[in-house]
């Protein structure tokens, strides 16, 4: 047998250490939704469900919660359902918008094609708190102008906007796959304009169309910067409320257990994601031999 | 009796400053079998796109079945196309593929399931109508969309290069399927091809087609017997085209050697264009032909031998044979008189010039050619350019300028007489211009051939 070298023994130690890193507050947040104490920082004293229950329930005294938290939690639950209200009708909205835009500008010649590309990039590689400063501006603008008071509303409109781009460039590969005449194609067989883009294009590129939903999503359920310049005072997700019940110094354990439900909603997507994905090669191998 | 399906009348392609098809005519009958064969390029496939729909010319009109329909979508109209990669929908299965059309122009059921076996029968696929397209091999997709396209049944049928995507036997047995399917069915069809072989075996007519004209429309027999000009003679399988002249009628010399021919109507001693095909070649004794050479290679092609014979002048011949003859025989060629296809020599203007720096040919004080020859400066050389490549255009825009002195109507076109300094330049258009103006000339420079004087007596 070779002899291991100082550099496997390393390189084992470096995995260790990564996996730790990543994993380690995971773990942690895992036991903390499980321990029946209100400290952030006990450990392991009785075992409960009552943070997870507390997110389905308003009956709090059964779960014996202290009343100084019960009004955290209720907040927390609008809070999170803001975040679900928002997530989702800006994943619709947006993957509609930016399905076509990535139909338009694949349309296009390759010069112009190359100048939109630039346009859709932009607000992907500008940082966040840019976007969100330059939205707050135009939103204040607009509050002057027509009176468009912040809050779910200007949240929404924010998300729908930094959410297209990602639609545009998932969509945008998938359609150069498709055969370059099938639009054209569609209109010989008899579907007019707008016929032949949804009874044909849209359908063979529903790949594209639904990894694009799923950035979408998660580029708006995850949104701490943009959503904290253009909530106003009044409105709420997840993460600009942890935010402020961090300041105000309670945060229910609820927090926790939302927090592991989420993460093993994203686990389970991812996994499913890969297992269909990694079927559809097989079968395409299996047809090629 | 027959009835003018397609009429394509003064049709103007242009993309920006690239003209794709230049004051292009043409009619098609009904039940027709035409293809338009010629190189990529050439806008044959712009021509088909335009029938369809999907393109509308810059200039000109299109009747189809007496009606113009310039303005119509594409979805009304009684054409169907099947396009070169398919464009089959892989999100449907066979059947629904073939049936999307009758789905779209609101088919009962009952009548669309008949209708899909039906076209799935005609192209042998009625046990694959459940199947994914990306279960199928390319020749199951191409038929399938071909399935797709006569199921509607249309009255005109485009195919752009269907076969273009499949292995060489799978092409060869689809051709005859596709000729059965067009006679059965009775659909006029418009086939794209660049390959001559397809266009020959397939078609009632071929449109030979390049950089936007149309060069010879004929029989695939006429087409191949009788080339009117050296591209077709090319581009239609292989040729040996040599210079000739026609001695008087009936009588043609070339390499030295006068042989009978059936052309008359040539002025005496015309210099001309002479295609001989390999196959129409005979080999005989040595001194049984004033024509001989000595075999330089060969190379065995299954059916028969292509032998390449140099001869007494060094000039390179091919003949096909079934026979085998060894390496440096010497022997005779003769030829059929009725083999002997005899082309009129594209007028040319010849000039003796000088190279000078940088690619440049100077004809006289004046007159500065560009060119792609790459000989070196001082040589002194013979140029020649044909009068088609002549062309005319505003003073701006030209490599110089000369006074148009005469003007002679030919068939098509005009020859234009310009005298410019002391040289004359004799320029072939279709474009009407008057004695006594003053016009620009300019010429492509890979028109511009170029020959080291020495050459000149060997032609």
């Amino acid at each position: 047998m070779k002899k291991k070298s100082v550099f496997d023994y390393l390189s084992i130690i470096f995995i260790v250490f990564a996996f730790v890193i990543i994993y380690a507050p995971i773990i942690l947040i895992f036991i903390m939704s499980f321990t029946s104490t209100y400290s952030l920082s006990e450990i392991g004293t009785g075992f409960t469900f009552k943070w997870y229950e507390s997110l389905f329930t308003s009956n709090y005294e059964r779960l014996s919660i202290a009343s100084k938290y019960i009004a955290n939690i209720d907040s927390l639950k609008i809070a999170i359902l803001n975040t679900f209200f928002i997530t989702i009708l800006s994943t619709i909205i947006s993957t509609f918008f930016g399905t076509l835009f990535a139909i338009g500008i694949h349309s296009l010649n390759k010069k112009k094609r190359t100048a939109f590309m630039v346009l859709n990039n932009m607000p992907i590689v500008n940082p966040d708190i840019v976007t969100g400063f330059l939205l707050l501006l135009i939103f204040v603008l607009l509050q002057t102008l027509i009176g468009l008071e912040r809050g779910w509303f200007t949240v929404l409109i924010a998300h729908i906007f930094f959410s297209i781009p990602y639609v545009v460039l998932s969509v945008l590969p998938r359609l150069n796959q498709i055969d370059p005449n099938t639009y054209e194609a569609a209109r010989d067989l008899g579907c007019t304009r707008f016929g032949a883009v949804f009874k044909a294009i849209i359908p063979s590129i529903t790949t594209g169309i639904v990894s694009g939903a799923m950035f979408a999503f998660t580029m708006s359920i995850d949104d701490f910067v943009i959503t904290m310049f253009v909530s106003g005072t009044e409105f709420y997700n997840v993460s600009t409320w942890i935010d402020s019940a961090m300041r105000r110094g309670f945060i229910p354990k609820s927090v926790y257990a939302y927090n592991l439900i989420i993460f093993l909603i994203a686990s389970i997507v991812v996994q499913m994601n890969n297992f269909l994905q990694t079927n559809k090669k097989r079968k395409i191998e299996v047809v090629q031999e | 009796m027959e009835k003018v399906l397609v009429d394509l009348k003064n049709i103007c392609q242009s993309f920006g400053d690239f003209e794709v098809l230049h004051d292009f005519n043409l009619q098609i009958m009904e039940n027709e079998f035409v293809t338009l064969l010629g190189p990529s390029g050439c806008g044959k496939t712009t021509l088909l796109r335009m029938i369809g729909g999907f393109d509308s010319p810059t200039s000109g009109e299109i009747y189809f079945d007496g009606k113009l329909i310039n303005d119509v979508e594409p979805n009304n109209r009684p054409i169907n196309t099947v396009f070169q990669k398919y464009a089959l929908f892989t999100h449907l299965n066979v059947f629904e593929n073939v049936a999307f059309g009758l789905k779209i122009k609101k088919v009962p059921k009952n009548e669309i399931e008949k209708r899909v076996m039906d076209a799935l029968k005609q192209v042998h696929l009625e046990e694959y109508r459940d199947r994914k397209i990306d279960q199928l091999s390319g020749g199951q997709q191409q038929r399938v969309a071909m399935a797709r396209a006569i199921v509607l049944k249309p009255k005109l049928l485009l195919l752009d290069e269907p076969l273009a995507a499949l292995d060489r036997k799978l092409r060869q047995d689809l051709r005859y399927e596709l000729k059965d399917m067009q006679r059965s069915l009775g659909i006029t069809f418009i086939y794209v091809t660049h390959d001559q072989e397809e266009a020959l075996t397939m078609s009632d007519t071929v449109v030979i087609m390049n950089e936007g004209r149309i060069l010879q429309i004929g029989s695939p027999e006429m087409i191949y017997n009788e080339p009117e000009t050296r591209f077709v003679a090319n581009f239609i399988g292989e040729s040996n085209i040599v210079d000739g002249q026609m001695i008087k009628d009936k009588v043609c010399m070339f390499e030295g050697v006068q042989f009978p021919c059936t052309y008359t109507g040539f002025s005496k001693n015309e210099e001309v264009d002479i295609v001989i095909r390999p196959e129409d070649f005979l080999i005989v004794n040595k001194n049984e032909s004033k024509l001989t050479g000595r075999i330089d290679s060969k190379t065995f092609q299954g059916a028969l031998h292509e032998i390449n014979i140099i001869d007494q002048n060094g000039t390179e011949l091919t003949v096909h044979t079934t026979k085998d003859y060894p390496l440096d025989l010497e022997v005779g060629l003769t030829v059929d008189p009725e083999n002997i296809t005899v082309m009129k020599k594209p007028g040319v203007n010849i000039y003796t010039g000088v190279m000078e720096e940088d690619g440049y040919v100077r004809i006289s004080d004046d007159i500065l050619l560009e060119t792609d020859s790459e000989l070196e400066e001082g040589t002194d050389v013979v140029v020649r350019i044909l009068t088609q490549d002549v062309l005319l255009d505003d003073i701006d825009e030209s490599d110089f300028e000369g006074t148009i002195e005469d003007i002679k109507k030919r068939d098509m076109y005009y020859d234009v007489y310009i005298k410019s300094g002391d040289k004359r330049i004799i320029s072939s258009t279709s474009k009407v211009h008057h004695v006594g103006e003053t016009t620009g000339i300019w010429v492509k420079k890979e028109k511009v051939v170029v020959n080291v004087e020495e050459d000149l007596s060997n032609e």
